[in-house]
C-alpha cells in the first residue's frame, strides 16, 4: 500500500484515491446475544464508521464510496440517524452514498426522515435516484444506481452503459445487488447486476455493496463487504477497500484496510475421547476480548471432563466479548468411578444408571436432552454435597 | 428373651410378696377376674424395665394408703444365652440391682444396660413416655391398645429398619431422601403439583408470550408502514397523471352536449303537447255536435212517445169510468142494507129494555114487603129488650157488696165457733123435773151449755153458783163479734135486704135479667142491623125505584106485533153490514180517484204532445239542423290532419329518450364531480399519508422491532432453559420416587412375608401392605363382591386389633431374626374378636410362641382354654 501525503491531489500530480465501503447496517440489533454483549457489538458498527472516516483522512482519499445498506432498516430511531452522521465527521471530503435494499429510496424512507431531521451533512452526496454526479474539480464522475424499491428484478446499472461523461474524467460506479452468476446463493436473487457491467459501461471502478464478505469480481469490480463482522460466516468481513486509479482506464490498485473490531467464530466440536476435550480446553484458553464465539458441543463426556469443560467455558465466557454455548447435543455418561465418587448408593445409583441409559436409547432428541439435563442436575447436586461434606 | 420368674411386693394390691415362677419358654396364660392383679403384673414388668428406679413419677405403683411403701419387682430372665436377675425398688427405697450371670450391675448402669439389650430408652427426666419405649412399647400390648399401632411402630422404627437392613443386606440410599427433598423443592419452585408452570417458569412463559405478541404487533405496524409507503408512491403517480389529463373537464363538456340535446327535445315536446291539446279541443267540439244531433233525434223520438202516451191515457179514462159506475151502484145498495140492520138493532134494544124494566117493578114490590115485615118484628124485640133492662136495673146488687156480705157472714160464723170453744162447758143431767137456772135461763133434763161470761148458776134449793170462765179473750171475742154484726146489719140495710139469703136471691135475679137483655139485643140487631131507621129508609127507596121503573115502562112505545131478533144477533148483523158498507165505499172512492187521475194524465199528455209538435215544426229549427250537419263534416277533416302530425312528432320525441338524456347529463356531471373529488381527496390523502409515515419513521419501528426481537429471543432462550430444567426436575422426581418406592418394597419384603404368613391363617388370600413408615396400610381381601381394599385406619375395631396383633407378631419375628430379644405380652388383647377369628388368632399366637415367649393375660379363661398353655390363675395374696 502506498500511503500518500494528504492533499497530494492539489499539489501537482493527482493520484485519485477512493475508499470503498458498504453494508454498514446501522441500527442492527443482535438478538442472539445477551444485552450485555449485544450493545457493544451494535456499537462496534458505529465505531467502524469512525474508523473508515479516520482511514479516509489518513489516506487523503478523494471520496468515500458507500455502496448501499447504510442503514439496517427504514425506520430507525432519530438518535441512531444522528449518531451515524456524527460518526462520519472524521472525514471532511465528499461521501458518496447510495441506498441499498435495506434502506431503499422509497417515497418515504430513512433518507427522507434524515433530511427532515436536518441530519444530512453538507459533504454528503446522496443519490436517491439513478444519477450521474460529476466532481469536475476532482476529475471524476460517480454513476449511481441506488435501489428505489426494496427489490428490483432489472439491472439498475444498465443505464450506466449510456451515461456520457466528459473525456478524461474517471467513471466510478456505485451499485447495490447481486452480480449474476458469481455468488453461489444469488441464483434468481433480486437486484441483479451484470457481471461485465464495468467493462460495458467503461467504468474505471465499480463499487458494490450487498455481499458482506470482501470479494473481488473482476479487476475493476469489488464488493468491499461490511466493515464490521455481523455473522458467524467466515467470509472475509471487516474491511474497507482503498482504491487507487492512476489514470482513466488504468487498472485500479485495490488494498484492504482492516476496520472490524470483533472476530466472529462458530466452533463445532464433537467429543468422544479425552483428547477431544483437551483440544477444546486448549482452544478455550486462547479466547480473547475481540472474540464473539458460538460453541456447539456434541458427542459424550464423562462427569469429570464435563465439569472441567464447563469450568473452562465459564472462564472463557468471562474473557470473550460473547460466548454462546450449545450443549444440547452433548451426552453425559458418568463412569462407575464417577458414581462411586458421588457416593450415590442405593436407589440414587439406580436413577443415575437409568438416566445414563436413557440418553442412549431411541427416545426422541428432546427426551434425551431432558435426561442429560436431569443427570447433570443430579450429579452436580451430589458433587456439591460431596464438596460441602468434605469441607464439613 | 425368656422371663423365668416374677415377684412383686408392696406394689398396688400386692402388699404382700407375690410370685409367679416356672414361666414357660413359650406360651404362658395368666387368668383371673377383674381387679385380681393381672394388669398389675404387667405394670410391674414394664416398671422394672422402662421406669427409672429413681423416678418419682411412679406413685401409681404404691399400694392404696401406703405412701411410704417401696414397691419392688424381681425378675429372673434369660437373655442372649445369659441368666439375668433384676431387682428394682421404687419410691420408698430406690434401688436397682442387675446380675448378668455372675456380674452385678447397679443403678443407672444396670438400667442403661437393659435399655440397650432390649431396645428402648429412658426419658431425660420425669415419667417414662411412649416415645422412649422402643421395642417393648411395640411388643407389649397394653390393655385396650391392641388396635393402636402407628404410634408404637413409629417409636420403634429405627430398630425395625435396622432389623430389615440386616435381613436384606442392602440400604435404601444414604442420601436419597435428602436428594429427593432438594430435587422436589427445586421442581416445585417451577411446577405446580399438576405439572403446570409456576413462579419464575410461569413468568418466563408470560414474558416470552408478551414479547412475541409485541413482536407480532410491531410486525403488523411495520407491514402497515411499508404498505403505506407503497401506497404513497402509487397515489403520487396517480396524482401526477391526473393533474395532467384532468378527466373531469372531458366529463363537463360531455355534460353540456347532453344538456343542449335535452333542450331541443324539450321544445319539440312543447309543440307536440300543443298539437295534442288541439286534437283534444276538436274532439270536444265533435262531441258537442254529436250531442246536438243526438238531441234532435231524441226530440223526434220523444214526440212519438208522447203520441203513444196520449192514446194510452184515453183508453185508461174509459176503463176507469166503467169501473167507477159499478162501484157507485154497489155502494148505494150497501148503505140501504146497513140502514135496515140498524133499525133491527134499535128495536132489539127497546124490547130488551122493556123486559128489564118489568123485572125491576116486580122485584121492587117483593122487596118492599119483606122490609115492612122486618120492621114490625124489630119493633117487638125492641120493647122486650127495654123490659129486661128495667128489671136488671131494679135488682141491681153489686158483686162487691155481695162478696162483702158473704165474707162478713163467714167471719161471724168463725167468731161464734171460737167463742164456743173457749167457753166453759156446762154439761148437765138433771133429774127429771129438776131445774136449775143458769143466769136467767132455766135448765132441765140433759144438756150442755157454754158459759162465756160471768154467769150465775142458780140451783134451786141450793143457792147460786157464780161461774166465771177462765179464758181471758172470751170477752174480746164477744166484742169483736158484736162489732162485726153491727157492720153486717148496716150493710144489709144499705143494700136493701133483710138477710143474706135474700141478698143471694136478688143477686141471681139481676144476673138473669142481664143475660136476657143481651139475647134480646142480638135478635134485634139481626133483624135491623142498621137500626130501624135504616130499614124504613130502605123501604122508602124500594118504593121510589119501583115507581120510577113503572113510569119508564109506561113511556116505552107499543111493542111490535112480530117477534124481535135477539140483541146479539142484531148486533152481529149490523156489524157485517157496516163492514161491507166501509169496504164498498172505499172501493167506490178509489175508483173515482183513479178515474180523475186518468183524466188528468190524459189532459197532460195532450198538452205535451201539442207543445212538442209546435216546436218541431218551426222553420228556425229546420235551418239550424242543416248548419250543424255541415259543421260535423268540417271538424272531422280537421281532426284527422292534426292527429297525423301528433303521431309523427310523438315518435320523434320517444326516439330521443329524454329520460336517458337527462340521466346522461346527470351521469356526466357526477363523473366530473367524482373525478374532481377523487383528485382533491387524493391530494389530502397524500398529505395524510406523508404525515403518518413521517410519524412512523420517527418512531424507529424497525429498530424497536429488532430490540423486541432480541428480547423475545432472550426470553425464549430463558424459557427453553427453564423448560428443560423443569422437565429434567420432573423426570428426576418421578424416577427418584419410583426407585425409592421399589427399593422400599424390596427392603420391606421380609416383614411383608412375616405378615403374610400370619394373615393367611385369618383371611386366606388377603394381603396387608406395609407402608413406607412400616405401619400397616391397605388391607386387600376377598369379599362378597370380589376384591375389597381399605385403609387400616378405616377398618372395624376388631379387625384393627387383629391386624395390630398380627403386625406385632411379624415385627417380633423380624426382630428375632435380627437377633434382638423379643418378649410378647398381651394384656386382655383380642377381646373384640368374634369366636371364629379368636380361634385363628390363637393358632397364630401358639405359632408365635414357638419362637418367642408370649405372656397372655386374660379375664376370660374359657375363651383361651385351648390356646395350648396351662392357665395360671392370679389371685391377690396368693
Amino acid at each position: 500500500m502506498n500511503a500518500s501525503p494528504q492533499g497530494s491531489r492539489y499539489k501537482g500530480i493527482p493520484v485519485p484515491r477512493f475508499l470503498h465501503t458498504a453494508d454498514w447496517q446501522i441500527g442492527r440489533q443482535y438478538s442472539q446475544f445477551s444485552s450485555d454483549d449485544a450493545l457493544p457489538i451494535a456499537e462496534a458498527r458505529l465505531e467502524a464508521v469512525q474508523t473508515i472516516a479516520r482511514l479516509a483522512s489518513e489516506h487523503a482519499v478523494d471520496a468515500v464510496l458507500v455502496a448501499g445498506d447504510v442503514f439496517d432498516a427504514q425506520t430507525v430511531a432519530e438518535r441512531t440517524i444522528r449518531k451515524l452522521f456524527n460518526a462520519m465527521q472524521g472525514f471532511a471530503g465528499p461521501w458518496i452514498m447510495i441506498p441499498g435494499n435495506h434502506d431503499a429510496a422509497l417515497t418515504e424512507s430513512v433518507w427522507t426522515q434524515a433530511r427532515r431531521l436536518g441530519a444530512l451533512p453538507g459533504n454528503l452526496h446522496l443519490a436517491l435516484q439513478g444519477t450521474l454526479l460529476e466532481f469536475p474539480s476532482l476529475n471524476f464522475a460517480a454513476l449511481c444506481a441506488p435501489l428505489t424499491q426494496r427489490h428490483t428484478y432489472n439491472d439498475l446499472t444498465a443505464p450506466f452503459d449510456d451515461l456520457q461523461t466528459p473525456d478524461g474524467m474517471l467513471r466510478i460506479g456505485l451499485a447495490h445487488g447481486s452480480v449474476q452468476g458469481i455468488l453461489a446463493e444469488d441464483i434468481d436473487s433480486a437486484n441483479p447486476i451484470a457481471p461485465d457491467r464495468a467493462r460495458r459501461a467503461r467504468l474505471d471502478y465499480l463499487a458494490l455493496g450487498d455481499w458482506h464478505g470482501c470479494k473481488q469480481i473482476d479487476s475493476r469490480t469489488w464488493y468491499s463487504g461490511t466493515p464490521e463482522q455481523d455473522r458467524f460466516k467466515g467470509n472475509e468481513a471487516g474491511f474497507a477497500l482503498l482504491v487507487q486509479i492512476d489514470a482513466p482506464g488504468a487498472e485500479p490498485l485495490v488494498t484492504r484496510l482492516a476496520t472490524g473490531k470483533y472476530v466472529w467464530q462458530a466452533w463445532q466440536q464433537s467429543l468422544s475421547v479425552t483428547s477431544d476435550a483437551d483440544e477444546l480446553i486448549a482452544k478455550l484458553d486462547a479466547v480473547g476480548p475481540r472474540d464473539v464465539l458460538h460453541v456447539t458441543l456434541t458427542g459424550q463426556t464423562d462427569l469429570s471432563s464435563q465439569q472441567e469443560i464447563l469450568l473452562k467455558l465459564s472462564h472463557a465466557r468471562a474473557r470473550a466479548r460473547s460466548l454462546e454455548v450449545d450443549l444440547a447435543g452433548l451426552r453425559l455418561l458418568p463412569t462407575a468411578q464417577d458414581i462411586g465418587a458421588l457416593k450415590a448408593d442405593g436407589y440414587l445409583g439406580e436413577v443415575i444408571a437409568e438416566l445414563r441409559d436413557l440418553q442412549g436409547t431411541q427416545a426422541s432428541e428432546e427426551d434425551r436432552g431432558v435426561a442429560t439435563h436431569a443427570l447433570g442436575l443430579l450429579t452436580t447436586l451430589l458433587a456439591e454435597r460431596q464438596a460441602t461434606g468434605a469441607q464439613a | 428373651m425368656k422371663l423365668l420368674r416374677i415377684k412383686v411386693e408392696q406394689l398396688r394390691q400386692f402388699r404382700q410378696p407375690f410370685e409367679l415362677s416356672g414361666l414357660m419358654p413359650g406360651l404362658n396364660l395368666f387368668t383371673g377376674p377383674n381387679e385380681a392383679g393381672k394388669s398389675t403384673v404387667v405394670r410391674a414388668i414394664r416398671a422394672a424395665f422402662l421406669d427409672r428406679h429413681r423416678s418419682s413419677s411412679v406413685s401409681d405403683l404404691l399400694p392404696w394408703g401406703e405412701p411410704s411403701a417401696a414397691p419392688t419387682v424381681e425378675l429372673d430372665f434369660e437373655l442372649g444365652g445369659q441368666l439375668m436377675s433384676l431387682r428394682k425398688s421404687f419410691l420408698g427405697r430406690k434401688r436397682c440391682e442387675l446380675k448378668v450371670g455372675a456380674r452385678p450391675l447397679d443403678g443407672e448402669e444396670a438400667e442403661q444396660h437393659l435399655a440397650e439389650l432390649l431396645g428402648f430408652e429412658f426419658s431425660g427426666r420425669g415419667a417414662s413416655k411412649p416415645e422412649h419405649w422402643g421395642i417393648p412399647g411395640l411388643l407389649w400390648i397394653e390393655q385396650g391398645a391392641g388396635q393402636e399401632i402407628a404410634e408404637s411402630v413409629g417409636h420403634a422404627t429405627d430398630h425395625l429398619r435396622k432389623a430389615l437392613d440386616q435381613s436384606v443386606g442392602e440400604v435404601a440410599s444414604s442420601q436419597g431422601d435428602d436428594i429427593i427433598t432438594i430435587i422436589r423443592g427445586q421442581r416445585d419452585a417451577l411446577l405446580t403439583s399438576t405439572g403446570r408452570p409456576r413462579a419464575a417458569y410461569l413468568e418466563a412463559t408470560n414474558e416470552r408470550d408478551g414479547l412475541k405478541s409485541r413482536l407480532v404487533d410491531l410486525d403488523q405496524r411495520i407491514a402497515q408502514y411499508r404498505q403505506q409507503v407503497d401506497e404513497l408512491a402509487r397515489v403520487l403517480s396517480e396524482d401526477a397523471a391526473e393533474a395532467q389529463s384532468r378527466p373531469w373537464e372531458t366529463f363537463r363538456s360531455q355534460q353540456a352536449q347532453a344538456q343542449s340535446r335535452v333542450a331541443a327535445i324539450e321544445v319539440l315536446k312543447g309543440q307536440l303537447a300543443a298539437d295534442v291539446a288541439a286534437v283534444g279541443q276538436l274532439k270536444e267540439k265533435q262531441k258537442l255536435i254529436e250531442a246536438q244531433l243526438e238531441s234532435f233525434e231524441a226530440q223526434q223520438r220523444d214526440l212519438k212517445t208522447r203520441e203513444a202516451t196520449l192514446t194510452d191515457a184515453h183508453a185508461s179514462v174509459l176503463t176507469e169510468q166503467a169501473a167507477s159506475e159499478i162501484r157507485a151502484a154497489a155502494s148505494t145498495k150497501a148503505q140501504a142494507d146497513y140502514r135496515t140492520s140498524n133499525e133491527a138493532l134499535e128495536l132489539s134494544h127497546q124490547e130488551d129494555r122493556r123486559a128489564g124494566l118489568m123485572r125491576s117493578v116486580a122485584d121492587g114490590l117483593a122487596r118492599g114487603t119483606n122490609v115492612a115485615l122486618a120492621i114490625s118484628k124489630a119493633q117487638t124485640e125492641q120493647s122486650l129488650l127495654a123490659s129486661f133492662k128495667r128489671l136488671a136495673h131494679e135488682t141491681l146488687l153489686s158483686l162487691v157488696d155481695m162478696t162483702l156480705l158473704r165474707q162478713q157472714q163467714a167471719k161471724l160464723n168463725e167468731l161464734r165457733i171460737r167463742r164456743e170453744a173457749a167457753a166453759t162447758r156446762l154439761s148437765f143431767d138433771l133429774t127429771a123435773g129438776a131445774s136449775i137456772a143458769l143466769g136467767q135461763q132455766a135448765l132441765t133434763g140433759q144438756g150442755e151449755k157454754l158459759i162465756s161470761g160471768e154467769t150465775c148458776l142458780s140451783i134451786p134449793g141450793v143457792g147460786t153458783l157464780k161461774i166465771t170462765p177462765g179464758g181471758t179473750d172470751l170477752a174480746a171475742l164477744a166484742r169483736e163479734e158484736e162489732a162485726l154484726l153491727a157492720l153486717h146489719q148496716a150493710l144489709l140495710q144499705r143494700v136493701g135486704v133483710a138477710s143474706l139469703d135474700e141478698a143471694e136471691l136478688r143477686f141471681a135475679s139481676h144476673r138473669q135479667a142481664l143475660v136476657d137483655s143481651v139475647h134480646a139485643q142480638k135478635t134485634f140487631d139481626n133483624l135491623a142491623p142498621g137500626g130501624l131507621d135504616t130499614l124504613r129508609e130502605e123501604l122508602d127507596n124500594q118504593t121510589a125505584s119501583q115507581l120510577k121503573a113503572q113510569a119508564q115502562l109506561d113511556q116505552l112505545p107499543v111493542p111490535p106485533g112480530q117477534p124481535v131478533e135477539a140483541i146479539e144477533q142484531a148486533t152481529a148483523h149490523q156489524a157485517v153490514a157496516n163492514a161491507f158498507l166501509d169496504k164498498v165505499t172505499k172501493e167506490a172512492s178509489a175508483a173515482f180517484l183513479a178515474l180523475a187521475t186518468a183524466q188528468t194524465q190524459r189532459d197532460a199528455a195532450h198538452r205535451e204532445r201539442d207543445a212538442l209538435l209546435i216546436l218541431l215544426e218551426s222553420p228556425e229549427r229546420k235551418s239550424r239542423q242543416g248548419d250543424i250537419n255541415q259543421s260535423a263534416l268540417n271538424t272531422r277533416a280537421e281532426h284527422n290532419a292534426l292527429q297525423a302530425r301528433v303521431l309523427t312528432r310523438g315518435e320523434e320525441v320517444d326516439a330521443a329518450r329524454l329520460d336517458i338524456l337527462a340521466q346522461d347529463v346527470d351521469r356526466f356531471r357526477r363523473s366530473a364531480d367524482q373525478s374532481e373529488r377523487v383528485f382533491r381527496e387524493r391530494q389530502t390523502h397524500v398529505t395524510v399519508l406523508k404525515t403518518k409515515l413521517e410519524e412512523a419513521g420517527a418512531q424507529g419501528l424497525e429498530e424497536s422491532r429488532a430490540e423486541v426481537a432480541a428480547r423475545a429471543d432472550a426470553a425464549g432462550k430463558r424459557l427453553g432453559e427453564l423448560t428443560l430444567r423443569a422437565e429434567a426436575l420432573d423426570l428426576l422426581c418421578g424416577m427418584l420416587d419410583s426407585k425409592r418406592a421399589a427399593s422400599t418394597k424390596r427392603l420391606q419384603a421380609p416383614l411383608q412375608n412375616h405378615i403374610h404368613r400370619y394373615l393367611q391363617l385369618l383371611l386366606p388370600h388377603a394381603t396387608l401392605d406395609i407402608g413406607e413408615n412400616l405401619i400397616p396400610g391397605f388391607l386387600t381381601r376377598v369379599g362378597n363382591r370380589g376384591l375389597e381394599a381399605g385403609q387400616f385406619s378405616e377398618m372395624s375395631y376388631g379387625t384393627r386389633e387383629q391386624m395390630g396383633v398380627i403386625s406385632r407378631l411379624a415385627y417380633a419375628d423380624l426382630l428375632k431374626e435380627a437377633g434382638r430379644p423379643t418378649l410378647i405380652i398381651m394384656d386382655d388383647a383380642l377381646v373384640h374378636s368374634d369366636a371364629q377369628r379368636l380361634e385363628q388368632m390363637k393358632r397364630m399366637i401358639f405359632d408365635a410362641s414357638q419362637r418367642h415367649q408370649v405372656l397372655v393375660f386374660t379375664c376370660h379363661p374359657a375363651a383361651w382354654q385351648n390356646v395350648g398353655a396351662h392357665a395360671v390363675p392370679i389371685a391377690q395374696g396368693a
